[in-house]
């Protein structure tokens, strides 16, 4: 699909009728605050082949919300996350995707500072504070800029804008069945000397769920993938800064 | 005056002296800064006999009699120092006749504490907005106070702060800015925040000791300067549970023009309180819908100014 100036909210969705409405809205607020700055954007779902009640749902989507553009791609069997995000990618309308889980929230407030950001900077990755909420205190995740100690364990979540060319080239999500999805690709667009980008502000909400994906990496995986990416010429780059900082009101911070 | 004031037998420095001022470049800015920005603002018949030394460059030196430590664990913890250096480092200012602490830290914390792991220290200079009482320990150690006031350069910025103020203050983009490592509490007030205005800045990294330097990814002074010059609110809550202002903070919103607020659900009183101690998010809220906020810059502005500016301030406590 020919990709144009504009951004795509891609939201994977396997089984989360329960939590989709919560990130449908938070989407959906913030392309209307996109379209008030003159970007245009859409709401991507790409369902994958969820059995839980959700296509009933997605089914009426377009027709609730006429006034932004909103599009569901049905997988006719279940591919896993990394070959839905895929699917999403190569689907989306617009150069630039945000890529959102079901079961988060976008802060719609902020949507048009992180593509301003995405824009100005031309970073093939642009990502921000993400708060952990659950039963706890809040916590704070993707929440500096990227350093070398990603190589040892992945401390920024995908949820981020991607500039979707970039990401291609860079050979999209790893599609074997695996958890570390987010983090190979991180470890490829790093290896190809993409820049990747923080910005100081709240993307949005990461609702931790008892057991939701991130908590079940087997550490064999964790530990394949460092020895891949260690023949990388990437463990020389210990202790060094490897992305930067950036506010479009304030400029590079780092 | 904190009780271990009263009756102290300070050590008296002569005019021109010649003193060694220890910092290192490696740890965190803050430190580094104050210790040049002192440096750079003693007055003009000290200044030929002080010397301002990058901790590792000072192994190799010949001493002064008088050295100042700005932030004793901050040098023993330099990254580019071996243990070896480190005890030479200690051995070495331990010769020195006066061994003077420079520290800006809160009484009762672990890196109040920390500093008092290394030199028998002769005095103490306690830099901040309040003298702070020692704790018993420390009763016998002369204590000088260093109001954190700006230099003779810095009084310039802050006096076209102080006139511009109301009319620069409310057309600022970021509504408020939360700078520091990252702990529960900063990540709560940043949720508070949020909740009010969302396109807040928040910068809250991974605690990392002794590396607070921009090549790790942390605001040097210069880009905290260019993000507060477009803040309206500089936010902050201590890392620790002691009720305690934070003068650097506040010095630095004011000089790039942004409203310091510290949140304290103790806020200080009586004539030295800064003014700008609030409760929690929804007295900010309240206070800045109103035209307090360029009020009280203005008003914090002339406090400053009142006083002698640092180096002068740091000369006359000799």
């Amino acid at each position: 699909m020919v990709q144009r100036a504009g951004l795509s909210i891609l939201i994977p969705n396997w089984n989360h009728r329960f939590a989709l409405p919560r990130a449908v809205r938070s989407a959906l607020d913030g392309l209307r605050r996109l379209q008030a700055q003159g970007v245009a954007g859409e709401l991507l779902v790409v369902d994958d082949a969820s059995r839980d009640g959700s296509q009933k749902y997605l089914f009426n989507l377009a027709a609730h919300y006429p006034d932004v553009a909103v599009r569901v791609v049905w997988l006719p069997r279940n591919v896993g996350l990394g070959a839905a995000r895929n699917t999403g990618l190569t689907h989306a309308a617009y150069r630039h995707a945000c890529l959102l889980d079901a079961d988060n929230a976008l802060e719609p407030a902020n949507l048009w500072l992180f593509y301003r950001a995405a824009l100005e900077t031309g970073a093939a990755l642009t990502y921000g504070n993400l708060f952990v909420l659950g039963d706890t205190q809040p916590d704070v995740l993707s929440n500096e800029p990227l350093q070398a100690r990603v190589y040892r364990q992945n401390y920024v979540d995908n949820f981020a804008l991607l500039d979707i060319p970039a990401a291609l080239a860079a050979g999209g999500y790893q599609t074997t069945r695996g958890l570390l999805e987010d983090w190979e690709l991180m470890m490829r667009l790093l290896a190809r000397g993409a820049l990747i980008v923080f910005v100081p502000a709240v993307l949005g909400y990461y609702h931790r769920l008892p057991g939701g994906l991130h908590t079940l990496a087997p550490e064999t995986l964790i530990q394949r993938l460092r020895r891949i990416f260690d023949q990388n010429e990437l463990r020389s780059r210990e202790g060094r800064l490897l992305g930067r900082m950036y506010h479009p009101d304030v400029g590079w911070l780092a | 005056m904190p009780p271990s004031l009263r009756g102290s037998r300070l050590p008296t420095m002569s005019s021109p002296s010649d003193l060694d001022i220890l910092y290192s470049r490696a740890t965190d800015w803050l430190y580094g800064n104050l210790a040049t920005r002192l440096w750079c603002d003693l007055p003009d018949d000290w200044r030929p006999r002080a010397r301002l030394w990058d901790v590792p460059d000072w192994l190799a030196a010949a001493p002064a009699r008088r050295v100042l430590a700005v932030n004793w664990a901050g040098l023993a913890n330099d990254p580019r120092l071996s243990q070896q250096d480190v005890v030479v480092l200690m051995s070495k200012v331990n010769s020195a006749a006066e061994r003077i602490l420079l520290i800006a830290e809160c009484v009762g914390t672990d890196s109040f504490q920390r500093q008092f792991q290394g030199p028998e220290w002769t005095a103490l200079v306690d830099v901040g907005w309040h003298p702070q009482t020692l704790p018993a320990a420390l009763a016998s150690l002369p204590y000088r106070f260093l109001y954190h006031t700006p230099t003779r350069a810095e009084r310039a910025v802050l006096a076209q702060v102080q006139a511009t103020a109301a009319e620069q203050f409310p057309l600022r983009p970021i509504p408020w800015a939360v700078v520091g490592k990252a702990t529960a509490g900063r990540a709560a007030l940043v949720a508070e925040l949020t909740d009010w205005e969302p396109d807040g800045v928040a910068f809250l990294p991974a605690d990392e000791p002794w590396q607070g330097r921009p090549d790790r990814g942390r605001l040097s002074r210069a880009q905290l300067a260019r993000l507060l010059a477009k803040t309206r609110f500089y936010v902050w809550v201590s890392r620790h549970a002691h009720s305690h202002f934070e003068a650097f903070r506040a010095l630095e919103a004011l000089l790039s023009g942004a409203c310091p607020i510290k949140l304290d659900a103790r806020p200080a009183d009586g004539p030295e309180a800064p003014g700008c101690v609030l409760t929690d998010v929804a007295v900010l809220r309240r206070f800045a819908a109103t035209d307090a906020p360029a009020r009280l810059i203005t008003t914090l502005c002339a406090q400053l100014l009142a006083r002698p500016p640092l180096g002068a301030a740091f000369a006359a406590l000799w």
